[in-house]
């Protein structure tokens, strides 16, 4: 009823547009050469603006007049024309375009084009491979589904990933990736900063979390360089390119939801013990904060608690601890389309429950967008939308968290006796906790803390409001001459309080209290683009065009801390006794001019060439400008010469390109600080870093080439690219000389090459008419060398921590990444030297343990299709890499680990032990002694990274035409329900019960080799619904 | 369209002309006033007092003793982690922040006061640094790498040329002249005449630190600093307040809280060893603490500088006067906790007394002696009738003049408590007073050779980073970058002493 309201509606509008014709009424069926029917397929009255599409049983209906010719059109196929004459029903088996499959994907700037015609890699990820797992987090999503692009998670749900795509270029970490939407530069900027040492802190994932996963038509990863030549200095590191779904012309009322409810448990915990529990050297103790007592005998013990209790392993403190988190979404969209334009409505609730109590992220999205011609030379393009994201407390990783203090608890403590964590006593929240005082409000301090009570203690919670859009004109001089005009907006304010309820026995001066900052942020993109092509003769068509762009962005913050609060009924800022603020403005303003041209021969010899000049306003004026340029060749062989049957296509494609890099805002300008100090006088200092006065942009080259290829009729597609990246002029901040009045200085610094190979592959090994198999590899690899350093310096550090003793550096030469720490010292029999005590002898000077760099990292997907059932799996692994744990060594100094049971726990003499003079050892040791030496011993700890784990997997069902036209005339076009799961198990891992990637405490370069206390990873299971009307 | 894209054109790539005010950090300034950064200068020498005064200096001078297992400065062993922080400050903070200074005002006469004032803590602060380490890039200091070192002996000739000029050019009276607010200057309160007896005094004290080595010179430079106006009397004195809301390290801290010194036995034991009675500042300024099974003994005993492995009970000997009346020591009870002192009024009398032993000067050197003292009893805060019982106990000056001199050195050793630095350069240039070598000898992992006392501090591991080539030719190396080199004033070994004296001093 509806669908022939609209229908007639339709008509109508056409009817008011053009006059009327001797008009027939044309039916049929598009199908493919297999007979399966097309939906989607675009039928046009040629030269009119007259047309339909398919629906999803490949049926369409148009009213034309008999001498019209009907144009059947849709990608991937070859387009068919047929005179219309006194036909009332033209049935159409399209074609599938062998030649070339006419993929078209979309490039930098926005810019659709067919793939064949490029010369650099680009993967595409499409709205149901990112949808297929439910994951709320757009970056994690990704993982695996894109050659040579790694993600690493840590913070749990609403946690920042490290996006690394083609390894890590740049030694001043300023490594992230530009993301892009619909055109639109969209900021992924974290205002709060990333846990840097022992202390560790939150992780806040920051931008990503913005964007709504449903609203995704396809994500394309320019992964480097040649295909991020366009974006410049901001695309240096890749660029991740979101288009959102549209409006388009379709047979239903254009409606769609999605929803769906997962459930998230704490599934990978460290192994821990549980023979022996709280004790000191082989004996009971209920004050010992640690695991080194007698054997669990489950005889009746005094606990810590004063009760008399069985001495034995209670539950697992930490899974007690966790809950199961459960996450809801729902989304509503509606689009429609005409020949003239096309409009998309969404609304999208996410609402996900963490593992911790209280612990949660909410979002709302809200998105409208539409385009129109208002006339044939003129389109109107526009996107707004809004995004309220909201973070409640958000966990500590490090060794300050949940995880560390469970993990270093002895197994005889009950979580009853633990919970709630405090008493209430003159008129003061107190903690309480097992230890030496007999006063249980008397034992916490900073390394032993009830987590119980600072699950109350401690608050934070945050929100994002956010507003993103555009204005797009696009002007059609000529069918050769285009003009596009487009305006950009990104604009939030992000606000974060935190703070503690209580007076805390261990900060207690500045307990309780509450924190508050706000930051405001906004990026405008003032663009155009001018673009002539045109087709000289038959062979040679060509394109140019030339454009420009204005980036401003402003950041500014507030930050404000109360001091020790008043009590703790007075939770508000201005009760602080020692109110202290700062704020901070950053500006940053990029100017740009750039132009593209492409030339293709006989459609299968494509040469493009880019050019683009940066004036960034985070470079000293004399050398803020820069220019760099790409130049690429595409060919067609499987065009150009004959090929065996068995080879449908075979391109090879090279390109090399440059891209320059600036610094950060206000970095080159040093000014001033101002502030209070000596006898609460104004005092100012000299900045301590010095810029050199010439510094220049950071470029990097990149050489690729590729290779493409499809045999069997497309049932084996692969794609192959191999690259060589250079960054040289490395920007970074270098330790001087006292002397030169400076502590280090701003400049040109170093090179950095990756070198890598890329292959996708998709393979059809089955495909009827009823079942379909595929599967979708995707494996990189990528050496990544420190090829120079400022003279003197020996090796870059990556990470140096006054806190913990692994050092991450990056030698000259070298794979960067080396995992240093100390090692057992040994003799050349390779006996451990011990001491006069009989314990293991510690290397003098930290050695090399590791490397952080993986073989290769690659992922193998699975669809298969039956009827209207289809499974995905999803298999995510890493090759090689390593990673050390801090999670396990504070474990084993606290004697909690299987590993402190491995030599039995009565005194023993260290294996293989041996005194420096040679003399053999005939001091014993107890276990506690020896395996808290070995706790600092960093090579103890190192675990290989490899992992395969099975990311995600999803069943779903759709329901059959036949049931769906049954309910309420047709209104149901699509009804499909999946069951899907992430991070179910892992095929195989060396770590201790911990997984390799997600163990990072944060998302630099270096925090990649340490496991610490992150907070637990999480398995999801769930189901999803998805109707379209 | 031309127009239009011309139009686009300008719009895209003009205005960068503002980039630079873009890229300027708006929250801070390019022109600090001078009192925001001359508060900071005069403060900097007090940062990290612990690190790179109290575990060298302090424990060179044997005013105070180590008490912490694993502090090896006591005998010998150089921390670069320690060391460094004094090192950097000087350069990196306070040079930087005098260069500062310097560039943005030197050029106005207006500031010119200013200016010599600023160049009279600058000499200071370069004499203290040449103390502890000898050579120093000196003479092309800038914001720039790769400055050579320069020789003490021509940055000493370059610091007395720039003491005179800048005393000399102090106009007092000039009242159109900028005139800093007294509570930023932390020293005099911009009281300009102290300045300048602060900068002649200053200039007695260099010229008799190298009266060994040069003493044309040195006495010329004597003379002429005593007659243009000496210090005058305990308001005169030079000292830098802590602000007990800083992140200084006091000397409190050590002393009482965090149980890291104790009073030196060589100290203590002078209490006692120069008249009959116990020196009437040994009460204010020490004493056990009340926690020590030894409070309200008789008499005080401090610990021995030296140890390697701490007697158990270490921490029950003398300690700082928890409730001293002394400022200079614990602060006014109010906003400042600590003053590190920089140049006593007793010390410039002592000076004197050395210049007039030296017969450059007609002044009594025993009398200058017995003003120095009481000086010191005057500023410490014992009553003048005590102070005036034991300095007429005090023998006169008598016998050779090494004799004389050692005598001399003593008492001023004692009056210049807590000073350490300036203690310690005492020693190393006339030997005296008679201190010990650490009691469980001269640590191997040291750079001073056994049985050897030290004489100076290691350039930081940090001056050797790439610009090694700018260091002295023969220091150049970790080899021969040794803490038992000698400076350029200090001409003698003490290992040469020959019944408690030297033949080195005349």
């Amino acid at each position: 009823m509806t669908k022939n309201v609209l229908k007639l509606l339709f008509t109508l509008s056409i009817l008011c547009c053009y006059s009327m014709k001797a008009q027939t009424v044309v039916n049929g069926t598009v199908v493919d050469s297999s007979g399966i029917p097309l939906p989607g397929v675009n039928v046009t009255e040629k030269g009119t603006a007259n047309g339909a599409s398919t629906d999803f049983d490949g049926n369409y209906s148009l009213s034309v007049s008999s001498s019209s010719i009907l144009v059947f059109s849709y990608v991937g196929f070859v387009p068919q024309e047929i005179t219309v004459g006194n036909k009332k029903t033209i049935n159409v088996t399209l074609v599938e375009n062998l030649e070339a499959l006419d993929e078209v994907v979309v490039t930098a700037l926005g810019i659709k084009k067919e793939k064949k015609a490029l010369a650099y890699a680009v993967q595409e990820v499409n709205s149901e491979t990112i949808t297929a797992a439910a994951n709320p987090n757009v970056a994690s999503s990704i993982q695996g589904k894109a050659a040579g692009v790694n993600i690493t998670n840590s913070g749990g749900i609403a946690g920042k990933p490290r996006i690394d795509i083609r390894g890590a270029s740049s030694l001043s970490g300023n490594d992230q990736l530009l993301w892009v939407i619909d055109g639109v530069p969209f900021s992924t900027q974290e205002f709060s900063s990333d846990a840097q040492d022992l202390f560790g802190g939150n992780s806040n994932g920051g931008g990503f979390l913005d964007i709504n996963p449903d609203d995704i038509e396809t994500i394309s990863v320019l992964k480097g360089g040649p295909a991020a030549a366009l974006y410049g200095a901001r695309g240096g590191n890749g660029v991740v390119l979101v288009t959102t779904k549209s409006g388009k012309r379709s047979q239903g009322l254009g409606i769609s939801y999605t929803g769906s409810t997962t459930f998230s448990e704490a599934g990978f915990f460290l192994d821990t013990q549980r023979d022996y529990g709280q004790g000191i050297n082989g004996v009971y103790d209920p004050s010992s904060r640690v695991a080194w007592g007698p054997r669990f005998d489950g005889l009746e013990r005094v606990a810590w608690t004063g009760e008399s209790l069985p001495y034995q392993s209670e539950s697992n403190l930490l899974e007690d601890f966790t809950r199961t988190g459960v996450s809801t979404r729902h989304a509503l969209t509606f689009t429609k389309g005409s020949e003239q334009g096309n409009f998309k409505v969404l609304v999208s609730k996410d609402d996900t429950e963490g593992i911790y109590e209280g612990q949660a992220l909410e979002r709302l999205n809200f998105d409208f967008k539409a385009a129109y011609d208002i006339n044939p030379w003129l389109n109107v393009d526009a996107k707004v939308s809004y995004i309220n994201t909201k973070g409640f407390q958000r966990p500590t990783i490090g060794r300050y968290s949940f995880v560390s203090f469970f993990n270093t608890m002895p197994a005889n403590i009950r979580t009853r006796d633990l919970s709630p964590g405090f008493v209430f006593e003159d008129n003061k929240t107190k903690e309480i906790l097992f230890g030496p005082s007999a006063n249980l409000t008397e034992n916490a301090n900073a390394d032993n803390r009830n987590p119980y009570f600072l699950q109350t203690q401690t608050f934070n919670r945050d929100q994002r409001n956010r507003s993103f859009g555009y204005l797009a004109t696009n002007v059609k001089f000529s069918e050769a001459l285009r003009l596009k005009v487009k305006y950009g907006l990104d604009i939030y304010r992000y606000e974060q309080i935190s703070g503690a309820r209580f007076e805390d026995q261990i900060f207690f001066n500045n307990t309780p209290s509450i924190n508050t900052s706000e930051s405001f942020f906004k990026e405008e993109n003032a663009e155009f683009l001018l673009s002539y092509n045109k087709d000289l003769n038959e062979d040679f068509t060509f394109g140019i065009s030339a454009g420009g762009n204005q980036m401003r962005r402003g950041i500014e913050s507030l930050n404000a801390s109360s001091g020790k609060l008043d009590s703790e009924t007075t939770l508000f800022l201005n009760a602080g006794t020692n109110i202290q603020a700062n704020e901070q403005f950053t500006d940053e303003e990029i100017h740009s001019l750039y132009g593209f041209g492409d030339v293709s021969y006989k459609n299968y010899l494509f040469l493009n060439a880019t050019i683009r000049n940066d004036w960034s306003s985070t470079l000293p004026t004399s050398n803020n400008s820069f220019l760099y340029s790409s130049v690429g060749l595409s060919a067609l062989i499987s065009e150009m010469v004959e090929m065996p049957s068995w080879i449908d296509y075979l391109k090879v494609r090279g390109t090399w390109a440059e891209v320059g890099k600036a610094s950060t805002p206000q970095t080159t300008n040093p000014t001033f600080n101002v502030f209070l100090s000596n006898f609460n006088l104004s005092q100012s200092t000299t900045p301590n870093e010095g810029v050199d006065p010439n510094l220049d942009p950071e470029i990097s080259t990149t050489t690729e080439f590729g290779l493409e290829f499809r045999l069997l009729e497309n049932r084996l597609n692969f794609d192959v690219a191999f690259y060589d990246e250079r960054t040289r002029n490395q920007i970074a901040s270098v330790p001087v000389n006292s002397t030169s009045l400076f502590s280090s200085l701003l400049t040109n610094v170093g090179e950095i090459s990756n070198k890598g190979i890329e292959v996708s592959a998709n393979i059809v090994p089955i495909k009827t008419e009823d079942f379909n198999l595929g599967l979708t590899l995707n494996f990189g690899t990528n050496k990544g060398v420190i090829e120079e350093l400022p003279d003197g310096t020996e090796f870059f550090p990556y990470f140096a921590s006054n806190t913990i003793i692994e050092e991450v550096r990056g030698y000259v030469g070298e794979r960067y990444g080396d995992i240093y720490g100390f090692k057992y010292q040994r003799d050349d029999q390779g006996n451990v030297i011990v001491g006069a005590d009989g314990l293991p002898v510690t290397t003098t000077e930290k050695e090399k343990i590791g490397n952080i760099q993986a073989d290769f990292t690659g992922s193998i997907g699975l669809n298969a299709a039956y009827k209207g059932f289809s499974l995905n799996a999803l298999f995510v692994m890493q090759q090689g890499g390593d990673i050390y744990s801090l999670t396990e060594a504070e474990a084993t100094s606290s004697g909690n680990t299987p590993k402190t049971l491995t030599l039995g726990r009565d005194p023993f003499f260290t294996p293989n032990g041996i005194l420096a003079d040679g003399s053999s050892n005939t001091t014993i040791v107890s276990a506690q002694s020896y395996w808290q030496t070995v706790s600092n011993i960093s090579e103890e700890f190192l675990y290989d990274a490899s992992f395969m784990k099975l990311g995600e997997v999803s069943l779903g069902y759709s329901l059959p035409k036949s049931i769906l036209n049954s309910f309420g005339n047709g209104l149901l076009s699509d009804v499909r329900f999946s069951v899907i799961g992430r991070n179910l198990f892992y095929l195989y891992r060396n770590t201790p019960g911990t997984v390799p990637d997600a163990g990072v405490f944060n998302s630099s370069v270096g925090g990649q080799a340490f496991d610490f206390s992150p907070v637990p990873v999480e398995r999801t299971y769930g189901f999803s619904l998805n109707v379209k009307f | 369209m031309r127009k239009l894209l011309i139009a686009i054109f300008f719009v895209t790539v003009s205005c960068t002309e503002n980039f630079e005010e873009i890229n300027t950090n708006k929250n801070a300034v390019t022109a600090p006033q001078p009192g925001q950064l001359f508060n900071r200068i005069v403060t900097t020498p007090v940062f990290d007092y612990q690190r790179n005064v109290n575990l060298f200096a302090d424990f060179y001078s044997q005013y105070w003793a180590n008490t912490v297992s694993s502090f090896e400065s006591g005998r010998y062993e150089y921390v670069d982690g320690w060391a460094f922080t004094g090192w950097n400050a000087f350069f990196v903070d306070e040079l930087a922040n005098i260069k500062s200074l310097q560039d943005l005002y030197g050029d106005d006469p207006f500031y010119s006061n200013l200016m010599q004032v600023l160049e009279i803590w600058e000499v200071s602060e370069w004499a203290r640094m040449m103390a502890y380490y000898g050579d120093l890039p000196y003479f092309e200091i800038d914001f720039a790498s790769k400055v050579p070192y320069n020789s003490e002996r021509d940055i000493y000739y370059d610091l007395f040329d720039r003491l005179n000029n800048a005393v000399n050019a102090i106009d007092s009276s000039d009242t159109s002249q900028y005139i800093m607010p007294s509570a930023e200057d932390l020293i005099y309160g911009w009281d300009l005449e102290k300045w300048k007896r602060f900068g002649n005094s200053m200039r007695l004290r260099l010229a008799i630190r190298i009266s060994n080595i040069d003493p044309g010179k040195a006495q010329t430079e004597a003379v002429a600093a005593i007659n243009a106006g000496v210090m005058q009397s305990n308001t005169d004195v030079a000292h830098i307040p802590a602000w007990v809301n800083g992140f200084y390290d006091y000397l409190r801290n050590m002393a009482i809280f965090w149980d890291n010194i104790r009073a030196s036995k060589t100290f203590i034991d002078m209490m006692y060893s120069q008249t009959s009675m116990e020196d009437p500042r040994a009460r204010i300024w020490f004493d056990y603490k009340e926690s020590s099974p030894l409070f309200g003994s008789e008499r005080l005993e401090g610990v021995a500088n030296g140890y390697n492995i701490l007697p158990a009970d270490a921490n029950d000997f003398t300690t700082m006067n928890e409730n001293t009346t002394y400022i200079g020591f614990t602060g006014d009870d109010a906003e400042i906790d600590h003053y590190q002192p920089v140049m006593l009024y007793a010390e410039v009398l002592f000076l004197q007394a050395e210049a007039a032993l030296r017969g450059w000067t007609g002044g009594d050197a025993t009398s200058l002696m017995q003003e120095g003292v009481r000086a010191s009893m005057e500023f410490v805060g014992v009553e003048p009738a005590a102070a005036s019982t034991y300095i007429e106990e005090l023998p006169a000056l008598a016998g050779s003049n090494e004799a004389q001199l050692k005598q001399l050195i003593t008492q001023k050793y004692i009056s210049n408590f807590p000073n350490g630095r300036e203690a310690w350069v005492d020693f190393r240039r006339t030997d005296y007073p008679d201190l010990t070598l650490p009691i469980d000898g001269v640590s191997s992992a040291s750079t001073v050779a056994s049985g050897t006392y030290v004489k100076r501090i290691r350039y930081p591991d940090n001056a050797f980073n790439v610009e090694a080539d700018m260091l002295p030719s023969n220091q150049n190396t970790i080899d021969t970058n040794r803490m038992d080199n000698k400076l350029w004033w200090d001409t003698a070994d003490t290992k040469t002493k020959s019944n408690g004296l030297m033949n080195s001093n005349f």
